[in-house]
């Protein structure tokens, strides 16, 4: 960094930008999720990316550098889809956010979990539980990892987050990197959904979930959750803990649960769970998220 | 800036390429967004939008010249959009950096280090998109005014101009703010 301060600033500036300096990077749970989700969006608009760029420093998606720093607290608030959800659902907002925390921290699981293993690149189906096929039991869903979208058909997505993304065009980004997540239940929005052609050559790259359909039956309780469809997001829950009891996303799962139970107006219940939340993980940076979503009600 | 050097090799690439190495700006843009003045709330999405839009536009880009401030001239356009719609459709929120605020007690040195980049923050709010760009780019993200002039598309004595008020602009707000009741 070729900074040039300028001797002659005033004490309280210099000391000021130096000190803001300081900041320059971002921890690693916010930026693995960040990461994940820009390499979600860029792969979905239908750019021909190789499998691996010919040229490129970096593999394509989800390269972690290792960031097992898991109870470390990212210092900006989960709130990171905050301006999405519309604002009669604050709690919404928070605990989307905080699960956006969940997905980031569960990557960083993921990698701490298996060292050995290859990578979270996009072969992961199995990774997390290899014991339990993907979808034994959810015939309503053909493909456990739907085929990437293919690259020339997705006008939509390219289209939507363009040259001005407003805030309400937020949406489209966040739930479409799951795009392989929506399970058993059919998302709404059909028009981004182009099914056609799965990719021939490579077919797990774009979309594919990273973390195999554990991680995307939580993604998509997540959009549905988002997008205020809760009794969608407690069943894609339900399924989740019957294919992966003892899932690494189980704080994930929990929180997507008790969010949706409030959103379905069964406070009690959601009371029950965080409080047993609460016992269970109290380190979980989750809690915050949970005790708004359950309190603000 | 010791990663600039590598970027300009990718820069004949594809679009595609962005996907390798659109990692290594997260925290650059990332924290430009936030410098800029975008709500915490907003900064993930906004981020985002950034990558996308220079996935975009990536054939406009002149490959020639260091990528960073590029993406930060991307930057200041995404932010400036959101905060249109902001002043649209809701007030400016109100507490710009809940999250620094609202987090679990820290550890003294910490705490002090978030109240300084807050107080800095808020000090910046004084400034019109323009200036706060020119500052940002230059002063805390450390491009050189030739540089960030080129990105920002304005004449380097503008840019020049404008980095001077904005100095003098931050350094009295953050008087301001250190004054008794300066700050909340």
């Amino acid at each position: 960094m070729t900074r040039e301060i300028d001797e002659a600033l005033p004490e309280e500036l210099r000391e000021a930008i130096e000190s803001e300096r300081a900041w320059d990077t971002l921890p690693p749970q916010l930026e693995e999720r960040l990461a994940l989700r820009i390499g979600h969006s860029l792969a979905s608009m239908g750019v021909p990316t190789p499998p691996q760029p010919p040229s490129g420093p970096a593999p394509a998606l989800p390269t972690a550098p290792p960031t097992p720093t898991l109870p470390a607290v990212p210092p900006v608030s989960p709130l990171a889809v905050g301006s999405v959800a519309s604002a009669p659902l604050k709690w919404v907002v928070i605990c989307a956010g905080g699960l956006l925390v969940g997905g980031g921290l569960g990557a960083g699981t993921v990698i701490a979990l298996e060292p050995s293993a290859p990578r979270v690149e996009r072969v992961v189906r199995h990774a997390p539980t290899p014991a339990v096929e993907p979808a034994p039991a959810a015939p309503p869903l053909p493909l456990p990892l739907s085929p990437p979208a293919p690259p020339e058909v997705n006008e939509a997505h390219s289209a939507a987050p363009a040259v001005a993304p407003s805030s309400e065009d937020k949406q489209p980004p966040s739930p479409k990197p799951p795009a392989a997540a929506r399970p058993q239940m059919k998302r709404e929005s059909p028009p981004r959904r182009v099914e056609t052609v799965p990719a021939p050559e490579s077919p797990p790259r774009s979309e594919a979930p990273l973390f195999g359909r554990d991680g995307s039956l939580l993604e998509a309780a997540r959009s549905s959750n988002a997008t205020g469809r809760y009794a969608d997001a407690l069943s894609a829950v339900t399924q989740h803990e019957q294919e992966y009891p003892s899932s690494q996303f189980e704080q994930e799962r929990e929180a997507l649960r008790i969010q949706a139970l409030v959103g379905l107006g069964r406070q009690d219940e959601a009371r029950a769970l965080a409080r047993r939340f609460e016992q269970r993980f109290p380190e979980s940076i989750l809690l915050e998220a949970i005790r708004q979503a359950v309190g603000a009600e | 800036m010791s990663k600039l050097s590598a970027i300009p090799a990718q820069a004949a690439d594809p679009p595609g390429a962005l996907q390798g190495w659109y990692r290594e700006h997260l925290a650059f843009v990332f924290r430009s967004l936030e410098r800029l003045g975008v709500p915490a709330s907003d900064l993930e999405d906004l981020a985002h939008d950034v990558f996308v839009v220079a996935h975009q536009r990536w054939a406009a880009f002149d490959s020639s010249s260091p990528v960073r401030p590029w993406l930060f001239g991307i930057a200041v356009k995404v932010a400036a959009g959101a905060q249109q719609r902001a002043w649209r459709k809701r007030e400016v929120p109100s507490d710009t950096y809940p999250e620094l605020a609202d987090r679990q007690p820290l550890p003294d040195a910490q705490a002090e280090r978030e109240q300084l980049r807050r107080k800095l923050l808020r000090a910046l709010d004084m400034l019109d998109l323009d200036r706060r760009a020119i500052f940002v780019l230059h002063d805390l993200q450390g491009v050189s005014v030739p540089e960030a002039a080129h990105a920002l598309g304005v004449p380097l004595n503008t840019a020049y101009s404008r980095l001077r008020a904005a100095r003098q602009q931050v350094t009295e707000a953050l008087q301001r703010l250190a004054s008794p009741g300066g700050d909340r």
